[in-house]
């Protein structure tokens, strides 16, 4: 990279950094006022005894659940599926196993009430409750 | 002499946790702007991105609030980096799931009709209308996530090149290229008037 080069992308960087700033100085009331619960929320977290695993509850129907939809998925796909899709239904499962994507797996319910709905729609059944 | 040993230990405890909460309070107050800024860059979308910085802060107090310090900055965005990536991948899974049903997304918006035309999306154009920081979240998107996460860490929250190395789990000389490459690509894309 030559000297002009390097220069220009420090005066790029520079110019970068002062946009954000002035953005960053400039977020409205709101938004901090919301970052400053967060914050609050976070310290008291801080100040709870430490859950290991606070859905333990949830675990077993999350996996049996991941379990079904991943196999779902990969019977879904034609016979000559190419590996590229059961790798990515596999990460899926990598995803949908991590402790973090029980939100996920909460709203299959949800999911399954929206296929149901669409079905519903088609068939032309408004009828309520 | 005893029982005043044993009442001053839990009193010395509680000092120490009372000033050490009051530190992850301060740092918590000094990044959440700026990190809110940066995951907004990145995902685009508001409440989401209000989430993922609480996420993010619960974590770094719950399990990296014992460690030193200064290691918190990096810390605290690898943290944040690694809910952004999250966030994506959770997303894809979820249209994904979502297209088996025939549907369109979680609240039938249809990201593709919905998405903005290129000239809407073009930083040089956004320059010209003197949207400054518009354009250069029109220029950041366009980057590779790797290109965009260094340039960010190391311009915006000033995070020098091993402890953006650290944020980002990589070698010190691939922030380097990541970042010398971004800021080559956004040259290009916002144009030489921007500077």
């Amino acid at each position: 990279m030559s000297a002009s080069d390097s220069q220009t992308h420090r005066d790029l960087e520079k110019r970068a950094k002062s946009v954000f700033d002035e953005s960053v100085a400039n977020l409205d009331a709101e938004t901090c006022s919301k970052l400053a619960q967060a914050r609050t929320r976070a310290l008291e977290h801080g100040r709870r005894p430490l859950q290991w695993w606070p859905t333990r509850g949830l675990v077993p129907g999350a996996v049996a659940a991941a379990a079904a939809l991943a196999a779902w998925m990969l019977w879904q796909g034609p016979a000559t599926a190419p590996d590229g899709l059961e790798l990515a239904a596999l990460q899926d499962l990598e995803i949908l196993l991590s402790d973090e994507e029980l939100e996920m797996l909460e709203d299959l319910d949800f999911y399954t009430w929206l296929d149901e709905e669409l079905q519903v729609t088609e068939t032309g059944d408004d009828s309520v409750g | 002499m005893e029982l005043t040993m044993s009442c001053e230990l839990p009193e010395r405890l509680g000092a120490e946790e009372e000033t050490r909460e009051r530190s992850m309070e301060r740092f918590l107050r000094d990044v959440e702007r700026r990190a809110y800024r940066i995951a907004l860059v990145s995902i685009r979308d508001a409440d989401e991105s209000l989430d993922i910085v609480q996420d993010a802060m619960i974590s770094m107090v719950t399990r990296y609030a014992a460690k030193p310090s200064d290691e918190w900055r990096p810390l605290f965005y690898r943290i944040l980096k690694n809910r952004i990536r999250d966030f994506h991948r959770r997303r894809v899974v979820r249209q994904r799931v979502m297209s088996l049903f025939g549907a369109t997304d979680a609240e039938g918006y249809d990201r593709i009709e919905n998405a903005p035309s290129p000239e809407q999306d073009d930083p040089a154009r956004r320059v010209a209308e003197g949207d400054t920081m518009d354009a250069l979240e029109a220029a950041l998107q366009q980057l590779p996530a790797r290109q965009r996460e260094a340039f960010m860490l190391r311009n915006f929250e000033g995070l020098d090149v091993l402890e953006t190395a650290l944020a980002m789990g990589c070698s010190d000389g691939s922030v380097k290229t990541h970042c010398s490459r971004a800021a080559a690509k956004l040259r290009e894309l916002l144009g030489e008037h921007w500077q």
